[in-house]
């Protein structure tokens, strides 16, 4: 790459940090099309939103999965100790020890936010090789058909323009994508090889969405929503149908998540009325050396049913706990708003 | 449909005010540009929000509303004798090496695609053959037009010698 190639890089990446980003984007659309459209707008609104829940039951009626299940598998087998898991949406890779995974380094001006999952090398300085499941938009090359763990896929390599290489996997029927961008082509080629399929992550979570089964009958059980005594706490988060961002919490993230669990105040969040969409739940699994698993179930997002629920207890959902498993997870997330802090 | 248009917002608004950013080169004009598209796009969220890649879309969206403006208001741009004090000073002093804020005011005098070129390619990392599909061109012409924009750009340092030596000639 040239040196004004470079410098137009370097332009643009610096003047990203400058952008400011207004507050209440789609809020605005929404009342520019009201204007515009008048109540043709709201019609689509309604329209989308109905869809949106009719494709959401639909998808998770399809797919019926015992909570149980999450626990049911042993984890795979530990990465080398040369390179580390980083997976999402139920594809799994591996990529070099040394770089981060799910940092505000890695294009921390083109944030994940949950939809995406990203690793980098962060001492890299201008162009970072960069990896990303689901992540920025990645052109449709044809590539050589390949078949990943019974599914088939179309796997392609390519030069950029900066010179940097860039693979790319494209599953045919599930919504997964994989690239990698990065000069070293060797390392590109082994990254791509190391892409597979499967039900329970790395970390120990089901890929698929699980059911929440019935919501606890109590919600003044005696017991602590999270028993003391865990020995692994682990953290699912996921889209509407599968999972997005997944982790196994540090002792100081086990110890917030756990306080902010058991002093969330009893009973589920009163319901409001809005129109509902899709819920995105996250699941905190809690491991012990001498009983059964202990799975919180936390719903945080639509009009009804949201709160904490592991089965005997119900709780609310609260930003502290939202605060905390997101931490954990490395990943964003919005709320309806009216959510108790503690 | 995986996310609702305001949970995708929420989460994406960000990359494409900063899209519309390079593209416009300003951040009033990038507000209205991504708030004019997503109007569109809140009406359009049924399919949209279906699609593998809506963000794709979205982009394109605000691509070719750019374009569309760029035309539009080009009829409306008046010349002015001096030039302002912004712009000038992000032109270096003859014999210093450019800097980012220096390609960052030269990129706002290309031409709306020749800028788009350069957006899509090295902010974007798209390949020519997609960024020819996006613009409607031709595989060289995005080429050439790449070429032209960076070679513009590459005399940006000897353009500020002569800006330098027209003013103190006025003086």
């Amino acid at each position: 790459m040239s040196d004004i190639e470079e410098l137009v890089r370097r332009t643009f990446a610096a003047r990203e940090e400058d952008v400011l980003i207004p507050y209440g984007l789609a809020q605005t659309a929404r009342r520019q099309a009201k204007r515009r459209r008048g109540r043709f707008a709201i019609l689509g609104s309604v329209v989308a939103f109905a869809a949106a829940i009719t494709v959401g039951v639909a998808v998770n009626a399809d797919r019926p999965v015992s909570p149980d299940e999450t626990v049911a598998h042993p984890a795979p087998t530990p990465a080398d100790g040369d390179w580390q898991w980083m997976s999402s949406a139920g594809a799994e890779l591996r990529v070099p020890a040394s770089w981060v995974v799910d940092d505000g380094k890695c294009s921390p001006d083109r944030f994940s936010f949950g939809v995406a999952r990203r690793a980098c090398d962060a001492t890299v300085r201008g162009a970072r090789p960069l990896v990303e499941i689901n992540g920025s938009e990645v052109p449709k090359q044809a590539g050589q058909s390949v078949t990943i763990d019974g599914q088939s896929a179309h796997r392609a390599t390519m030069t950029l323009p900066g010179g940097r290489s860039q693979g790319i996997i494209r599953f045919d029927k599930l919504p997964i994508t994989v690239s990698a961008t990065l000069t070293d082509t060797v390392l590109l080629e082994r990254i791509l090889d190391s892409v597979t399929l499967s039900a329970i992550d790395h970390v120990g979570c089901q890929t698929r969405v699980p059911s929440a089964g019935r919501p606890a009958a109590s919600t003044t059980a005696t017991e602590q929503m999270i028993p003391p005594g865990a020995t692994e706490i682990i953290a699912c988060s996921y889209s509407l149908w599968n999972i997005q961002a997944s982790a196994r919490l540090d002792q100081r993230q086990t110890a917030g998540l756990v306080a902010a669990l058991n002093s969330a105040p009893a009973g589920p969040n009163p319901d409001r009325k809005c129109l509902e969409g899709p819920a995105y739940p996250i699941a905190v699994i809690a491991r012990y050396p001498d009983r059964p698993p202990v799975t919180v179930h936390i719903r945080f997002w639509g009009c009804t049913g949201r709160g904490l629920d592991n089965g005997t207890r119900v709780s609310h959902a609260t930003r502290k706990v939202l605060g905390e498993v997101l931490g954990g997870l490395r990943a964003g997330g919005a709320y309806g708003g009216d959510l108790p802090a503690k | 449909v995986e996310l609702g248009f305001d949970e995708y917002v929420a989460l994406r608004g960000a990359v494409l005010v900063r899209f519309a950013v390079m593209l416009c080169g300003d951040q009033h004009r990038a507000e209205d540009l991504t708030q004019a598209v997503l109007a569109r796009a809140c009406t359009a969220w049924f399919r949209i929000g279906r699609m593998a890649q809506p963000e794709a879309y979205i982009k394109r969206m605000i691509l070719r509303e750019w374009l569309t403006w760029r035309r539009r208001r080009s009829s409306g741009e008046v010349p002015m004798a001096d030039l302002p004090a912004s712009v000038g000073n992000t032109i270096p002093a003859p014999g210093e090496p450019l800097t980012t804020t220096a390609v960052w005011g030269a990129l706002a005098k290309l031409p709306a695609r020749q800028r788009a070129v350069l957006v899509l390619r090295y902010y974007e990392d798209l390949p020519d053959e997609r960024i020819a599909a996006l613009l409607g061109c031709a595989v060289g012409t995005v080429r050439s037009s790449a070429s032209r924009s960076l070679a513009t750009l590459r005399n940006a340092e000897h353009s500020a010698e002569v800006v330098a030596g027209e003013r103190s000639g006025h003086e």
